[in-house]
């Protein structure tokens, strides 16, 4: 197990470094652009207030609860896929295959016409909810391709040793794919922080500070959105608004590629 | 992790995934009425899908040819492709609206979004073009041992082997088109709707519709949107179904 817990914690060290060197860059283009206004407070309020911790925190909230919620669930899945039920691999990852062609201003309508009303109003819940469904089915597809590489040795070495079947699963199999998974999931999480239509449909964007699961925050994917094409040329707000493109940038191409490989 | 979970979070998956599209069916019942309405829409997005494969047609065969089959820089092209390849699409839409709207001066219009899906698409395209040319490698390999030259040796050993994969791609970014939402907020949004074939002229696409009849709020408006989400839907799994056939036949030849 110390091999897997060190795969996973050099996984989430990269994903923190990816995160503080994106910061960096920003802080040093806003130096460069001598945007003064442009700080790392909390709220992001334009044109008053221009502070980006707070859509650079939903972004990681929205990322983290999605690829928990998504991302395990998608896991569960694909390890009933892989070795309880293989004869059913093709025709459900058929079916999930439809599923990842489902744009996601469509599964924003899911959001805003049946779970907004059930929870009660905008906030990071319920994009985290409609996000895990977004990933659900490109990774469940992804993590059934990676356990499929577990060699059958394992699973029949567990046996002959006395574990049952279920051990061999729940502890080897992961074991022997472990630099797979760990790629996928932070390429998954690379997907995820910038997804910005359904963030902009449902977060409700509201950069106050802290945000939160039930009341309006944003993303920086959303400010971008919501925003791009109404700061005025040339205005601080602008020059903040490319510093946030500029670290989701970084973010996502840190996590996506140089981390994970993620071509679903 | 068992296989009680297995089956509940499958379960959990098909029957958001039913009630999704039954939702959809049930609210656009009115259908042919709503879709009367939605026409210019689809109209428009079969338009920037088609230009955008176009300038696609232009950049990313002759890129994804000297990818695989040029000299010097190729290493540091890849690793450019594949970190832009990496970027979220309102990232790309932000530098579209910059760069094609404001400094090119061609405003909220769809050609500007169109310019700006190919730089989305550009990354996923080229890598898919260096893709269908390896599969072939062995030809290529074969041919110049024989003593051919590179350019015969390509367009007689992997060019005409290449038609396939290349249509299945374009299927592939058709889909990726006609579903993308927030590069065209960014570069269509704000255009007010215009003459439908008019490269300059502006108007929302399906999804940008979409996407504005959700953000203006959902009362009274859920026949229209599930018309159009059911619209988007059937575009997309036709086109879905089509890149499989296509794929499949390829693997089976």
């Amino acid at each position: 197990m110390r091999a897997v817990k060190r795969t996973w914690l050099a996984g989430g060290t990269l994903a923190a470094g990816a995160l503080l060197i994106t910061l960096a860059a920003v802080v040093l283009v806003l130096g460069l652009m001598g945007a003064d206004e442009v700080t790392a407070g909390p709220d992001w309020v334009p044109p008053s207030a221009l502070g980006i911790l707070a859509p650079l925190l939903g972004s990681v909230a929205v990322a983290c609860g999605a690829l928990l919620l998504g991302g395990g669930t998608a896991y569960l899945a694909a390890t009933f896929l892989s070795f309880e039920r293989p004869r059913a691999r093709p025709v459900l990852l058929g079916l999930f295959g439809a599923g990842t062609w489902m744009p996601t201003v469509v599964l924003g309508l899911f959001g805003v016409v049946w779970l907004q009303p059930i929870i009660g109003g905008y906030g990071i819940l319920a994009v985290i909810i409609v996000l895990s469904l977004a990933a659900f089915w490109p990774a469940t597809a992804h993590f059934t391709a990676i356990l499929d590489a577990v060699p059958r040795e394992v699973l029949d070495g567990a046996i002959a040793i006395g574990a049952d079947g279920a051990t061999g699963r729940r502890l080897l199999a992961p074991r022997a794919v472990r630099t797979g998974l760990v790629r996928a999931v932070v390429g998954l999480a690379g997907r995820l922080v910038g997804e910005g239509t359904v963030t902009a449909l449902l977060i409700g964007n509201n950069g106050s500070y802290p945000p939160a699961l039930l009341h309006p925050s944003a993303t920086m994917a959303s400010v971008l959105l919501t925003e791009g094409g109404g700061a005025p040329p040339g205005s601080p707000w602008e020059g903040a608004l490319w510093s946030l493109g500029l670290a989701l940038a970084i973010l996502a191409a840190l996590l996506g590629r140089a981390l994970g490989a993620w071509d679903a | 992790m068992g296989r009680l979970t297995g089956i509940l979070a499958l379960s959990a998956g098909s029957a958001v995934t039913a009630l999704l599209l039954g939702a959809l069916i049930a609210g656009a019942a009115d259908l042919s009425r709503l879709l009367a309405g939605v026409w210019p829409s689809f109209v428009r997005s079969l338009l920037v899908a088609a230009w955008t494969l176009m300038f696609l047609f232009a950049t990313a065969l002759p890129g994804g040819i000297w990818l695989y089959w040029g000299r010097g820089g190729r290493r540091a092209a890849r690793l450019l492709v594949d970190g832009t390849g990496a970027l979220p699409s309102v990232v790309v839409g932000l530098v579209g609206l910059m760069l094609f709207v404001r400094a090119l001066g061609l405003g909220f219009s769809l050609l500007a979004a169109s310019l700006t899906l190919t730089a989305v698409n550009l990354p996923f395209a080229l890598r898919r073009v260096e893709e269908a040319a390896r599969r072939h490698d062995g030809s290529f390999a074969a041919a110049l041992a024989l003593g051919a030259p590179s350019g015969v040796a390509f367009f007689d050993a992997v060019w005409p082997h290449m038609g396939r994969p290349l249509f299945t791609a374009a299927v592939d970014v058709a889909a990726r088109t006609m579903g993308e939402t927030a590069a065209l907020v960014l570069t269509l949004g704000a255009a007010a709707g215009g003459p439908v074939l008019d490269p300059l002229g502006g108007g929302p696409t399906l999804s940008l519709r979409l996407f504005n009849l959700l953000a203006a709020g959902r009362d009274g408006l859920y026949g229209l949107t599930s018309a159009t989400a059911f619209l988007m839907m059937g575009v997309g799994l036709l086109l879905y179904v089509a890149g499989r056939i296509f794929r499949e036949g390829g693997r089976r030849s």
